[in-house]
Parts: C-alpha cells; structure tokens; sequence
C-alpha cells in the first residue's frame, strides 16, 4: 500500500506539473495507476514518436546540411547517336555544329554564331506533340545562358532539316530529323564540345482535371557532344 | 421500519425485509451485500457473505479501471458490466421517424423515440448549411455569370433610322446597308462572286476621339436569322475593299465624323449592322439603315 | 495508460484508414481514367462524301490524294515526308457566326492521331474563318508514316486545336488504301494543293 501512496502523490505532481486542474480528477481520476496514465498522455506520446523520428535520422547524418550533389546525379549519360526514350518521345543527339548566322536562322545580333545541335525525334505517345524540340537543352556553354529570365532558355530556332521549314508537331511513329539552334554570344569562346541536356516526361493522371497526361518535366538524360565549326563552310 | 438500529444496507448484519424485492435498478452492481442477487444474477464463487470491504474512495467504483486489482487474499471479481448494463445514451444519428416507411411495413413498429427528434438535435448544423453554402458558392456566381454571358454580345442596343449612337466613347451612325457595287480585284480585273455568296457594303459614319474604346470596333452583319458575318472576311482574298476600322484615317480631319465602308460577304439578306466594341460587352450596338 | 495508448491507436487507425481511402479512390480514378472518358469529344460519323453538322459548322470529306512530297509554287525547298502525305479535300461553312475549323487530325487503326502539318501552307485548318451558309471547299495535309492508310484512316475535325473535351468532333472514315497505292502516292514529289475558295 506505501507505494500506491507514493504513486499517488507522484501523479498529483506529475498532473499539476502539466496544467491539469485539480476539477480536472474528477474526470480522469487519480487511480493507483493514474501516474502511468498521465505519462502516456496522448501530447506525449506524439511528441516522443516524433522526437524517435528525430533520432532515426541520426545514422543518415542527422540534421546535418544536406551536401551539394553532383549535377549529373540522375542522369543517364548518352552516347551521340544513342537512342533514349524520354516518355511521349523517342530522342537522339546526332551532332552538333557552329554556323554563322544565316537564313533561315536569323539572329538578333547579325555577329553572333549559332550552336546547332542535330537531334532526331520520334512521338511515341499516341498523338502528335509540340514539346519534342523544347525537350532539348544546352548546359554551361559559354555566350549560350542555360536560364532566359525564370526559365529555361529553350532553342532560338528549330527547323525541319529536310526541308528547314520552322519546326511545328513531330508525328507518332514518324522520326523527324531537326536542327536546333541557340545564338550564342560573338565574344564567348568557340565550343569544341557542349553538353546537351534531355527531359523526359511521365504519363500519369493529371491530378487538376483528372486526364491522363505526360507531366513531371524532368532531365533525365545528358550527352556530351563534339561540335563541328562550320563557319565558312 | 421498527428496528432503528439495523444496520444500513452494505453493512455487516444487514437483513433484507422478507418482501424485499429484487432490485431492478439500473444500475444494481455491484450487489451490496446481503442482498439476494437478482434473478438472473448467480454468479459462481461471488462473494454474498458479510465482510464485502468497502470501497476504496470515490473513485473505487467497480468497472473503473483502478479497482480492478483487488485486495490479495479476495475472491476475483466479477468481470466489468455484470448485470443489467446501464441504459443506452440517446443514439447519436437516428433516421427522423417515417424515413424507412416503405422498409417498415410488415415490421413491428420501432420503439418510441424517448429524446428529441432527429431534426430538432441537428437543426442548427442544417441551418449551418446555408450560409456554408453561400460562403462556398457564393463568389463564384458573378465569375460564372460573366463568363457565358457577359463576354459575348449578348445585349443589343438597337439605334434605328440611321441616328446617331453614343458607344464606347465616341458616336456612330448607319448611314446606308446595300449591295456593293461591281467590285475588282487588287489586279483591277472586275471581281464577280459566285452565285452562293451575296456582297453588302456597310456605310458608317464614326465620331471619335483618339483613346476612346470605339475605336476598336468590329463590324458584322446579321440575317433575319442571326446569323452572323464579319467584316472583310477571307472570302474576298484579293478584291479591293477596304478594311474597315474606327480608327481615325491618317487623312481624315482631326475632329469631326469621319465615314467608313464596311464590306460583307453573306449568304442571305443583312438587316441591320452589328457594332461590337470589347470593353462594351455583353452590350452591342445594332444598327438599322434609314428607309 | 489503456485508455491514452487506445486513443493513440485509434487516432492512427483513423489516419491510416483515411490514407486507404484516398489512395483507393485514386487508383479507381486512374483505372477508369475518368476525365479522359467523361470528357471525351461527341463524335459525330459521317461518310466521305457528305457532309456533318458539328455544333457551330458544317463540313464533309470530298475526296483522298497522296503524294511523297508537296512543292509550294511560290518556291522554297520541296516538303518530303518521311512516311506519306495524305491530303484530303475538305467542304466547310460554319453554322451561325464566324468560326475557324481549329484542329484537323488523320487517326490511323491503332488510334494514333497525325495532326496537320504545319510544313505546308494551308488555310483551311486554323487561318481560314467561315462564313455562315457559304460553302468553301480546300486541301488539308496530314504526314503519317507509310504503313498508316493500309489500315483505314479517319480524318478528324473539331473547332478547336487543343480543347477538345465535350465538343463536337467530326469523324469522315477513309477506305483502307493498297501498299500499292501508298508507293503510287509517295512516288509522287510535285504535288501542290488546291487553294482554298469560294464554291459556286
């Protein structure tokens, strides 16, 4: 019985120390057990399973500062001439080269060069698609900025290379060989090879208006492709 | 009662009077002692003899958590809820009384509903409902209403006898609707349209100052049947009309009506002239020629 | 302690319960692909040769040609096609006000869908706006790949190039063409097409 005594005082401590008052006992009672029953409240409980959660990070590194990973971390790396299947579309970087500027490109500034980067596309979804040729970036070149603004710098022109008509829609099942073009900057250095980033899209349901569509943009792929001065040519 | 110092019902000593009868309480547990349990009641190995301790506080009542360790030495107590079970709490959620008439036919009637009724429990939840909905809705409906109505030419204006129009800050007026005359082609060669199609030339005259919303204006016809067609449609690729516009021509007067040809291709008789100007909308201007 | 622990436990039986229910209804969702079929365009068949009434124009497929490459007479380089081009002759006036016919499309059997090419000038698809009560007949040029008309094509045209959902779509089903006839078509790299006009 002495330690029933004990117990019972220990949870009037325990419960006023909490902010219970003392109406409150009527209501959940000061029984021999009630100490055990005031350590497990349910606030206690939810802020032990989170500080457990806490302490499961610690063999990961804890509340360490996440390092810096390494840009090409998820990217597959491609060879040129390699086929990839970025989702709607089937792409392949075929080369790359350096004119200058001449229609049908036409730069904004009559000096600067442009890299070209052949590419072939191929609509695998089941209806033609306009995003084949914005699927396709270029990263770090120099006079070339990877960013316009907040977003991507897309292509300053994209041609049909058959025809160099000013690309529109590839086609299911129709692989369309293009010429995409970026200006780039006269005084940046000349490029002896760039690396071409690839976006891949997911088909999944668009969860605003329940549709199936190809989402979730994303670099999937990069190949480092050497580039051809075809200046005087 | 003739024997003032029995002991109290509980105690050691206390006899029950011979017709005593079994209590119904609702709530009868546990039973004190001495009293004969209720029929119904046996319960094997339950103490009944004199000597029941006694509870322990307030809080010691029997299916409480804290009593169910008793003291060492005694019998084991009953499980919890022997005996008749309290009376049920009112339902939270009863359908309101004739709901399930259909399903009760044949059945042998519910039993009479002893709280308040369904309705009356809920009735400031149902009254809820209202302004939730209005809250939720609410701002919508204006957008919505705009939407379909309000961003096409909805409202006609109807100006006849070629008077003038006051609209989107400036003034208008039909002066003639008729059929174009022999028309050419930019070349000069003489046009002739096929025999579908019928060609009507608008004449207008417009008073407006630069700035105003008039001056984006759009012209269209329509037949008795509302049928709609624009002005300078493709149908007169290559035929020299003019397009035609509010804007002030560069060789206009600065100020003052200035006239505008308005040139349709239908495919039945116009009746009047459609003046559309967007920040207008849903209004429209219709305009009928002078007899 | 009983009372607390089962609190806890129902409150994350609750939680978990809830989390079935939505991913439940969501894989329902996607397996029945709700949107894509509630939304779906109101296809209105029709035979070559006659012509459709969609909700605000009117239209009819006259006849199929075919060509491996279409020449502007204006000059430029010739379009060749990969596969095959396909040019169907279109009749078109609009119904009550003036609308453009926004999307055309060739579906092949295995229901992939060949836009028009936008390699080519043309202007009954999207540039030209239609009168109502006045007929225009035209050419729309469609690339699909060789194998495409064996199997039956149909041509698809709707008011708008994108938004398609819940409007009228018309449906012309072309005769399946002869490997022989494909070659015949692509064999041909002169072709021009008709300008659109006016009929009499």
């Amino acid at each position: 019985m002495a330690t029933f005594q004990v117990r019972l005082v220990d949870s009037r401590l325990v419960s006023s120390s909490i902010g219970r008052g003392q109406g409150d006992d009527a209501v959940y009672g000061v029984g021999p057990y009630g100490g055990l029953r005031d350590l497990f409240s349910l606030q206690r409980v939810i802020a032990g399973l989170g500080a457990l959660a806490v302490l499961a990070t610690v063999p990961f590194g804890g509340m360490k500062k996440a390092v810096d990973v390494h840009p090409d971390r998820g990217l597959e790396r491609l060879a040129v001439n390699q086929v990839y299947d970025a989702g709607p579309y089937k792409i392949t970087i075929t080369g790359a080269r350096l004119l200058k500027d001449q229609p049908p490109l036409y730069a904004t500034n009559k000096a600067n060069r442009w890299v070209i980067i052949l590419a072939t596309v191929e609509v695998t979804a089941d209806e033609s698609r306009n995003d084949a040729a914005t699927a396709i970036h270029l990263r770090g070149v120099a006079g070339v900025p990877d960013m316009d603004g907040m977003l991507r710098n897309d292509a300053d022109s994209v041609l049909v290379r058959s025809d160099l008509t000013v690309f529109y829609a590839a086609h299911p099942g129709m692989p369309e060989e293009l010429v995409i073009g970026w200006e780039q900057d006269s005084k940046a250095a000349v490029p002896t090879e760039v690396d071409v980033l690839v976006t891949g899209r997911t088909y999944r349901m668009n969860t605003f208006n329940e549709s199936m569509e190809w989402l979730d943009e994303e670099d999937r792929a990069i190949v480092t492709v050497p580039v051809l001065d075809r200046r005087n040519t | 009662m003739s024997a003032p110092q029995q002991p109290h019902p509980g105690q050691p000593g206390y006899q029950a009077p011979p017709d005593y009868p079994a209590p119904q309480q609702p709530y009868a547990y546990p039973p004190r002692p001495g009293h004969a349990p209720p029929p119904g009641y046996p319960q094997p190995g339950y103490p009944t003899h004199p000597g029941y301790p006694p509870q322990p506080g307030p809080h010691g009542a029997p299916g409480y958590p804290g009593y169910t360790v008793p003291p060492p030495g005694y019998a084991p107590a009953p499980p919890a809820h022997v005996g008749q079970p309290p009376a049920d709490p009112p339902p939270a959620f009863v359908l309101p009384p004739g709901f399930l008439a259909a399903q009760a036919q044949g059945q042998p009637a519910p039993p009479p509903s002893t709280g308040p009724g369904w309705w009356r429990r809920n009735w400031w939840g149902l009254l809820v409902i209202v302004p939730l909905l209005v809250t939720a809705l609410g701002p919508e409906l204006p957008e919505l209403y705009r939407k379909w109505h309000n961003t096409k030419p909805n409202e006609r204006v109807h100006v006849a006898g070629g008077q003038w129009a006051s609209f989107g800050g400036g003034r208008i007026r039909l002066i003639s609707l008729k059929r174009a005359p022999a028309l050419t082609t930019y070349e000069g060669r003489p046009y002739t349209p096929p025999v579908t199609m019928q060609i009507w030339q608008a004449t207008v005259e417009v008073d407006v100052t630069e700035d105003a919303d008039l001056e984006g204006c759009d012209f269209s016809v329509a037949d008795a049947r509302g049928r709609v067609f624009s002005a300078s449609p493709q149908e007169l690729n290559g035929v020299d009309v003019d397009r035609a516009s509010c804007l002030r021509p560069f060789d206009a007067p600065k100020t003052g009506p200035f006239t505008v040809v308005a040139t349709f291709a239908t495919s039945a008789l116009p009746q009047g002239l459609r003046v559309t100007v967007g920040t207008e909308l849903p209004r429209y201007l219709w305009l009928t020629a002078p007899d | 302690m009983r009372g607390t622990l089962g609190r806890v436990g129902s409150w994350l039986a609750g939680a978990v319960a809830l989390l079935l229910v939505v991913n439940v209804g969501h894989r329902v969702m996607v397996f029945n692909n709700a949107a894509s079929d509630r939304e779906r365009p109101y296809e209105v068949s029709a035979e070559v040769g006659s012509m459709a009434l969609a909700r605000t124009f009117t239209a009819g497929v006259m006849s199929v040609r075919g060509a491996g490459a279409i020449i502007d007479p204006r000059g430029g380089n010739p379009h060749v096609s990969t596969g095959v081009w396909v040019i169907v002759t279109v009749r078109a006036a609009s119904r009550d006000e003036p609308v453009a016919i926004g999307f055309a499309g060739l579906r092949d059997a295995a229901g992939r869908v060949y836009w028009a090419s936008e390699r080519v000038k043309q202007d009954l698809r999207g540039g030209r706006t239609l009168q109502p009560g006045i007929r225009v007949e035209g050419e729309i040029a469609f690339e699909v790949p060789r194998a495409a008309p064996s199997g039956g094509l149909t041509v698809l045209l709707a008011k708008n190039m994108f938004e398609r959902r819940m409007e009228d779509i018309l449906a012309f089903k072309l005769d399946p063409v002869d490997a022989a006839t494909v070659t015949g078509w692509a064999a041909d790299k002169k072709a021009t097409l008709t300008p659109t006009k006016v009929l009499g």
